[in-house]
């Protein structure tokens, strides 16, 4: 079983890695065919920038502040979705009367939220990370709406007979059909929350990745916002893989054990 | 156990009209009728998972219930499934699942199981509630007949061992013959006792087919 999965996970690991490779190599050609350093550099500079921000400390301190924010935003947007979807998903009323509000706030656009945020709370921190999880909020309740939905009615009987306890039934008759629900909402969560806070550190704030793309962007330097993206995406890149997979896997392992040994 | 019904109704419908049905402790009780005649609403009502009704249940304090679907929690290994639904602990859940024939498989998930074995799974957990009286659902159908043969003699070695009441659903009057002290026939619309027979012969005595055929002209 070990040995099957770690070839399965090098299998992936090398089409990944050449596949990257490829890309840089068609970015380096794109660079030097157009020769212009300034609007389009090439990935050498973009790294030697990449270097001397870490080495000056600035890249570290203006991700930390961005991170900082994606995980506020991220635990907020998540606990109040949840709620709001769980309670839609076993009330009826709730979801007759919420239901309106829930696709009026889908369709409103990330960025008049954040306008109206600042607008109306002032630049601060807080009207930052209100603003992005304001912006999460309806598709997580959305997504754990659908969860509560399908929990299965018969392993409520079998709870309700049995007399589990309140929180042992949570944990291991409800938790566990929600879990696939809550991986996804977390998943799409997190890709749809770091984009949403750069744009608020964009048009307010005085730190953070999204603040020094803003920076750069009027001093018309191509190479640092290059930089600075780039490397914010690897961060996320690195959580999604070493944090949101595994836990994903360890959550699934039962369906896994069900498919290979069933019979 | 006692169950009074005066009348269940669903909306509009009414499923089930004035019946009463005893359970004594140690007795094996037969509930046939066609399906869809209102068995399992029968059933929810006495395991208290139906609380709209008109009528009274007393003396079902402590019940379990083996379930038509076998509805363990898929995500927790077979020990798991005893000990966190019912509350027993890990050496009485191997010792249950000895039982049942399944020693040795506290580590296997239910997907792991064939139904037959994840059926009797769901006996050890009722077992474990050490209930006073034990409802089975169908508990034979969709197993290929000579499972369900096993099934049923093991589920009758572990009645006798135990005082409990046991009430089961079944549209197969052969297990019927072959397991209950007594069989009571639902019939119409809405559903009363339409008939209710003793089975006088004791279990290792019996000749099943004939005792089936007794059963049919009998509750007719």
């Amino acid at each position: 079983m070990t040995t099957r999965r770690r070839n399965g996970d090098t299998g992936r690991a090398v089409p990944t890695l050449v596949s990257l490779a490829l890309f840089l190599a068609i970015w380096s050609i794109a660079a030097v065919a157009t020769d212009q350093e300034a609007l389009f550099p090439s990935p050498w500079r973009v790294g030697g920038i990449l270097w001397r921000e870490a080495a000056s400390g600035a890249l570290a301190f203006h991700l930390l502040a961005t991170l900082a924010r994606v995980l506020a935003a991220f635990v907020l947007a998540m606990a109040i979705g949840c709620a709001i979807g769980l309670w839609m998903g076993r009330n009826a009323r709730a979801n007759l009367w919420g239901d309106p509000w829930l696709i009026a706030l889908l369709n409103l656009p990330a960025l008049v939220t954040i306008v109206l945020c600042y607008l109306w709370i002032g630049l601060t921190e807080a009207a930052a990370i209100a603003a992005v999880a304001i912006n999460k909020i309806p598709m997580v309740a959305v997504m754990m709406r659908e969860g509560a939905r399908a929990l299965d009615p018969g392993l409520d009987d079998m709870a309700r007979i049995y007399r589990m306890p309140p929180m042992a039934k949570l944990r291991h008759v409800t938790a566990p059909q929600l879990a696939p629900h809550f991986a996804a909402a977390g998943r799409a969560g997190v890709a749809l929350i770091w984009k949403i806070v750069l744009v608020v550190e964009f048009l307010g704030r005085s730190n953070g990745v999204g603040f020094q793309i803003h920076l750069y962007f009027q001093l018309f330097e191509v190479g640092h916002v290059l930089a600075y993206s780039l490397s914010f995406v690897a961060v996320m890149l690195t959580i999604e893989y070493a944090l949101l997979q595994p836990w994903e896997r360890r959550a699934s392992r039962w369906r896994q054990a069900g498919l290979t040994n069933a019979g | 156990m006692r169950v009074e019904i005066r009348e269940k109704r669903f909306g509009a419908t009414c499923v089930l009209g004035a019946l009463t049905l005893e359970t004594a402790p140690g007795e094996i009780v037969a509930l046939t009728g066609p399906s869809g005649v209102g068995k399992t609403t029968l059933m929810r009502i006495i395991a208290g998972l139906d609380e709209t009704f008109d009528g009274r249940v007393s003396g079902a304090d402590r019940v379990a219930m083996a379930f038509q679907a076998p509805t363990l929690l898929p995500w927790r290994n077979a020990a798991a499934n005893l000990t966190l639904t019912t509350g027993v602990d890990a050496a009485t859940a191997g010792q249950l699942l000895a039982e049942v024939g399944l020693a040795g498989r506290d580590d296997a998930f239910p997907g792991q199981l064939s139904l037959g074995q994840q059926r009797r799974l769901g006996l050890a957990r009722a077992l474990a509630a050490e209930p006073d009286l034990l409802l089975m659902d169908e508990p034979f159908v969709s197993l290929d007949e000579a499972t369900a043969a096993r099934m049923r003699a093991l589920t009758l070695k572990l009645l006798e061992r135990r005082c409990v009441a046991t009430l089961m659903a079944t549209h197969d009057l052969l297990a019927a013959a072959e397991m209950a002290d007594r069989v009571v026939a639902l019939g119409g619309a809405p559903a009363t006792l339409t008939g209710e027979t003793r089975i006088e012969t004791p279990r290792g005595a019996r000749d099943v087919e004939a005792e089936a055929a007794r059963l049919r002209a009998a509750l007719r």
